[in-house]
């Protein structure tokens, strides 16, 4: 059973989250003037949204402390005698879904970088609130030890829903907000984790004493019904499987990147500043075993499906995905998946037995927050697509996972500036960003280039690497505005195409032909030099500022990028 | 008559001044655009370029997103003129003096409010009924027929279609319970809808 001290603490940083989020309501509105946009807080979402946030903070409030007075439990929200408490729950519940969606309306109407932080804390706030009255009817709160009403289903769709709902203020919101915010959410999912390991010990204990018919009622609500035990047999880390590295194809290297070992920073600012040819600046380079002290590939292994789904609450954290062959392509797209959805759909079949009726969670997102932004993704089983965890700030959401890794001393060094447009030149980042880029084999990256240097480092699997210099830039047909978002940065080029490794996407105009538009046909195209590889894992690649790189994972691959400048 | 838009704490060098439109009798705005209709029954509209089939016409290079373009499918209908636009979230209305009913419009992630929902405006066919008033919410439409009855379609999580169920993706008329007035009007907030009687 969860240590009693776990969920207070849970229940605690839920009745200040509702007490916060009351106060900081009142706050706004006994304000002068209500509507003067500080930028910083709720006040630039208008009067209305915020008595209606300070409302269900409230109802939040007065329930908790209704829970800590002992005065009502699972039982009583249930109780059909006594339907008041039921119905200020639902009815919060279902203003703060309101709340939610009219603010991730405006994540819609705006670019996100242009979004007022107001709306991001409505929403991260509505979230936040969902979650503190979804814990308090959940079986981890639930105190009623007779109702025995509660189902392990129930106990699982409770975990699922908890997760999603800060997952959601996590990944859509940025959990935006300064008295609760990120650190709110961080901390609760810290708690909640430590409750769910809690009670998987107790089960642990329980299914060692499996002859045991004294079974108290209460483990046995826990017992899971889809495949638990099985990751139980993987909980050590270092046993069980690893992804499968089959390559169903491996394009060859022609013109080989120069390879290194791991070289001092001192050597690498070298490299970087005695570049060959002084208009191009420094050239790409592998670097090999540049990873030695990652725990990512040693004591807590990244190619164990077992490790990974230990940190993501058995699968349970969503993660966004793309889906399709390449972000150019027509149909392609974005959802929120689980974890263990992406693994058990896209990954490897066998790794978790699927989840009971994974339709029920998507229902409930399409509700007003469908996360596919294309039209045409549906999937049919013959022709599965091809899905990739790409550029997301997967660390920012999973800070245990972001610890399995070290920021390269290659990130310290001072790197020259995009020496044919220096327009492209960022502001200097205070710490290097890093992205996940996790897959099955097949995804692809299309030629593209990026406004930071970046070091791209190999985890699990292989990936080809093709790279062109800035200096040929004008030959390879950057696109333009497309539907009101500049795609600039990548080319009409599709690698795969023009070198007979994939069929043309059937649903677009030819590539060929685009290109022949363009002026680039294909002996055009093979007259363009580049410099290719192969990563291997514990390799890292430097990939210096504006060069066009063309990525695709060869086998089950998780590569991590860190832009720097 | 000019249409300036005018952002919020702006400044007279803020404005931009649209001098293309003339005898503008309405202006509607929806999430991510607005749309300008004359005395004469000419539709401007304009707005985020992403969302381009709310525009209702092509965008080009001399005829961009952001600035006023004529939507030019609405020009000489069968039943005569525009009289009135409507327009909210990711859909926009528009009614002819023939009581005919035209929209546009749709969110490439969201299921679209109507099934013939596009980028160029179609003909809404709600049972064949002729339209007098008509409003949009966020992911509903609430329509007045000419003879009387009142009809809505898409989303009702907040009730506002005056019906019992989740969502419709078919007109259904609305059970009114009538004191004997007649109804004149029609009117959707984000996510409610009025009725106006005599």
């Amino acid at each position: 059973m969860p240590k009693p001290t776990q969920i207070g603490r849970l229940l605690e940083h839920c009745v200040g989250a509702a007490w916060t989020i009351r106060e900081e309501c009142v706050e706004i509105l006994s304000a002068k003037d209500c509507y003067a946009p500080t930028g910083t807080s709720l006040a630039g979402c208008g009067p209305a949204l915020v008595d209606l946030l300070s409302r269900q903070a409230n109802i939040a409030h007065s329930l908790y402390q209704e829970n800590t007075a002992g005065t009502i439990t699972r039982a009583v929200l249930e109780d059909r005698e006594k339907p008041s408490y039921l119905q200020r729950y639902n009815l919060a519940l279902k203003r703060l879904e309101d709340i939610a969606s009219i603010a991730y309306s405006k994540f819609y109407a705006y670019l996100f970088k242009d979004l007022p932080v107001c709306w991001r804390q409505l929403y991260t706030d509505a979230r936040i609130l969902k979650f503190c009255l979804l814990l308090l009817k959940s079986p981890y709160v639930a105190q009623d030890k007779s109702s025995g009403g509660s189902s392990p289903d129930d106990a699982h769709n409770c975990l699922d829903e908890l997760v999603k709902t800060l997952d959601l203020a996590l990944i859509l919101a940025g959990a935006a907000g300064e008295r609760r915010g990120r650190r709110w959410v961080d901390k609760a999912l810290e708690l909640l984790h430590a409750a769910w390991l809690a009670e998987s010990t107790g089960r642990e204990i329980l299914n060692d004493s499996a002859t045991n018919h004294d079974r108290p009622v209460k483990q046995v609500k826990f017992v899971e019904s889809h495949g638990t035990s099985k990751l139980h047999d993987d909980n050590d880390q270092n046993t069980g499987t690893i992804f499968s590295t089959y390559e169903p194809f491996t394009p060859p290297v022609t013109r080989p990147i120069e390879k290194v070992d791991a070289l001092s920073m001192e050597d690498f600012q070298t490299y970087m500043d005695r570049a060959q040819n002084s208009d191009l600046g420094p050239e790409p380079l592998i670097i090999r075993n540049a990873l030695g002290e990652w725990p990512a590939l040693s004591t807590r292994p990244w190619n164990r499906p077992s490790y990974l789904l230990s940190q993501t609450f058995n699968g349970r954290r969503l993660v966004p995905v793309e889906i399709g062959r390449s972000y150019v392509d027509e149909g392609w797209g974005q959802k929120l998946i689980t974890f263990g959805e992406f693994l058990h759909d896209y990954i490897d079949p066998t790794l978790l037995p699927k989840a009971k009726d994974p339709s029920a969670t998507d229902a409930n997102y399409n509700n007003h927050e469908d996360h596919t932004t294309s039209k045409s993704t549906k999937d049919t089983p013959s022709s599965k697509p091809v899905a990739y965890l790409a550029q997301h700030q997967l660390f920012t959401q999973l800070p245990t996972l972001r610890n399995d890794i070290l920021i390269p001393d290659y990130c310290y060094t001072s790197p020259p500036p995009h020496l044919a447009d220096p327009s492209i030149n960022q502001p200097e980042l205070d710490e290097p960003l890093l992205n996940a880029w996790f897959g099955p084999p097949g995804t692809i990256s299309p030629l593209h280039n990026d406004p930071y240097h970046n070091i791209l480092t190999q985890i699990v699997g292989r990936k080809y690497l093709r790279l062109y210099s800035p200096l040929e830039t004008t030959r390879l047909s950057a696109r333009g505005k497309e539907n009101g978002v500049e795609m600039g940065n990548t080319s009409m080029l599709d690698i795969g195409v023009l070198e007979g490794w994939d069929s043309p996407p059937a649903s677009e105009e030819h590539d060929i032909e685009n290109a022949a538009k363009n002026g680039i046909g294909r002996d055009a195209f093979k007259a363009i030099p580049f410099v290719d590889c192969i990563l291997e894992p514990g390799d890292a690649l430097y990939i210096p500022i504006g060069w066009w790189h063309y990525v695709r994972g060869l086998s089950v691959s998780f590569s991590v990028s860190f832009w720097w400048n | 008559m000019d249409i300036r838009t005018l952002p919020i704490k702006s400044t007279v060098s803020d404005m931009k001044l649209f001098s293309d439109m003339y005898d503008v009798i309405q202006i509607v705005a929806y999430e991510t655009g607005f749309v300008a209709l004359s005395l004469d029954g000419k539709v401007w509209t304009w707005g985020d370029e992403r969302y381009a089939a709310t525009l209702g016409r092509e965008v080009t290079v001399s005829s961009p997103a952001e600035s006023p373009g004529l939507v030019e499918d609405l020009e000489d209908l069968p039943s005569g003129k525009i009289i009135k636009v409507a327009a909210a979230g990711y859909t926009v209305l528009a009614l002819t003096e023939g009581h005919d009913l035209y929209a546009w419009g749709g969110h490439p992630a969201h299921q679209p409010l109507l099934e013939t929902l596009s980028s160029s405006p179609e003909p809404v066919d709600v049972e064949e009924n002729d339209i007098s008033d008509f409003s949009v919410g966020e992911t509903h439409i609430i329509v007045l027929t000419v003879k009387g009855d009142v009809y809505t379609i898409g989303d009702n999580t907040n009730g506002q279609l005056g019906l019992s169920l989740r969502k419709t993706t078919k007109w259904s008329k609305t059970p009114l319970s009538f004191r004997g007035e007649a109804i004149v009007g029609v009117k959707a907030g984000p996510r409610s809808s009025f009725i106006v009687t005599k």
